[in-house]
């Protein structure tokens, strides 16, 4: 027996268990892909996107529930605690990555000398979104690596920062182009990666005999 | 004699430990259980491995020594069983990790002083 009983990692199985669908994957790629489709109408309907993510959640668990519990059982994971801190957290992450591309625009504003034209302030930020929004995600990386214990993560958030700098430095052209195409990308690569895991989980876990599932009754 | 009583007094923690959690099949279905809020049987039979007449007779073993909760309940009117810890479970988790680790620390310490 080790020395110390490594509960954290039976918790990261646990979670690894409960994630292995690729239901969470397929939804963000769909509400990515939902996302850049709203930011090539018009940047104002990205609002709809947290919207639409909690109308996601009820879908997803009754996927689970028929779908995923039946297969490999059901786990109630244990609430964040303390939940206000990490909602601080999260806050303060997004609040800091906005901090860095807002100095970001303003060394940016210096060096090339447009510092008093808010005009060019405004094409900046927007040409800096897929970069902005691809820093953002690293927290979201960072925490699904520490709850999963998976190495993959960090080479997720890693792609992810660097395809959003390599989206806001190439000139397509037009204002949200560059956004529009950067969130469909990654949409569609997290549809495909769910997609794979979905098909996986089903291959590696037909349905048990058609007995009481839970040796109880 | 007087040292030997003192080489003991490092290993007291050994007769704390719980023997209902120490049994390895036990142990893992309360680590499970420790680290999430509820899970039903399936899972933690395809977690830990057991079978289903194992798990279900260590399951009644922890119930009967008030460590862990079992729950019924119907969804879509098929039956799940969900079994969590207690409060006394736990806390006799958490007892029985520290007890462990005083044990083996205390072990570690005596081979670096034989070593």
């Amino acid at each position: 027996m080790e020395k110390e009983i490594d509960i954290e990692e039976v918790g990261q199985k646990a979670y690894r268990s409960s994630e292995q669908d690729g239901l969470t994957p397929i939804m963000v790629g769909i509400l990515l892909m939902g996302v850049s489709l709203a930011f090539s109408f018009s940047p104002f309907y990205v609002y709809l996107a947290p919207i639409s993510a909690l109308l996601f959640i009820p879908v997803i668990a009754a996927i689970r529930k028929r779908v995923t519990y039946p297969r490999t059982g059901y786990v109630r994971l244990r609430a964040e605690k303390p939940m206000k801190k990490t909602m601080i957290g999260i806050f303060l992450f997004v609040f800091g990555v906005m901090a860095v591309g807002i100095i970001g625009v303003i060394i940016l504003s210096v060096i090339f000398g447009d510092l008093g034209d808010p005009k060019l302030w405004r094409n900046r930020i927007i040409q800096w979104l897929p970069a902005l929004f691809g820093m953002m995600m690293v927290g979201a990386f960072l925490y699904l690596a520490s709850k999963s214990g998976q190495a993959r993560y960090y080479a997720f958030a890693s792609l992810l920062v660097a395809g959003g700098i390599a989206f806001s430095i190439i000139d397509f052209g037009s204002g949200y182009t560059g956004i529009t195409l950067f969130l469909l990308s990654i949409g569609v690569l997290s549809l495909i990666y769910g997609t794979i895991q979905f098909i996986r989980f089903l291959h590696n876990n037909p349905l048990p005999a058609a007995e009481a599932s839970d040796g109880k009754n | 004699m007087a040292k030997t009583d003192e080489d003991n007094k490092g290993l007291q923690p050994i007769a704390d430990i719980d023997r209902m959690i120490h049994e390895p099949a036990r142990f893992m279905i309360m680590a499970y259980l420790y680290v999430v809020e509820g899970a039903d049987f399936l899972f933690l039979m395809r977690q830990t491995g057991l079978t289903k007449g194992n798990l279900s007779s260590h399951m009644s073993k922890l119930e009967a020594a008030g460590y862990v909760a079992i729950r019924k309940e119907f969804v879509d009117k098929i039956p799940r069983t969900l079994l969590s810890l207690t409060g006394k479970g736990r806390k006799a988790f958490d007892e029985y990790r520290q007890n462990m680790k005083q044990v083996l620390d205390s072990l570690d310490g005596k081979g670096a002083d034989r070593g």
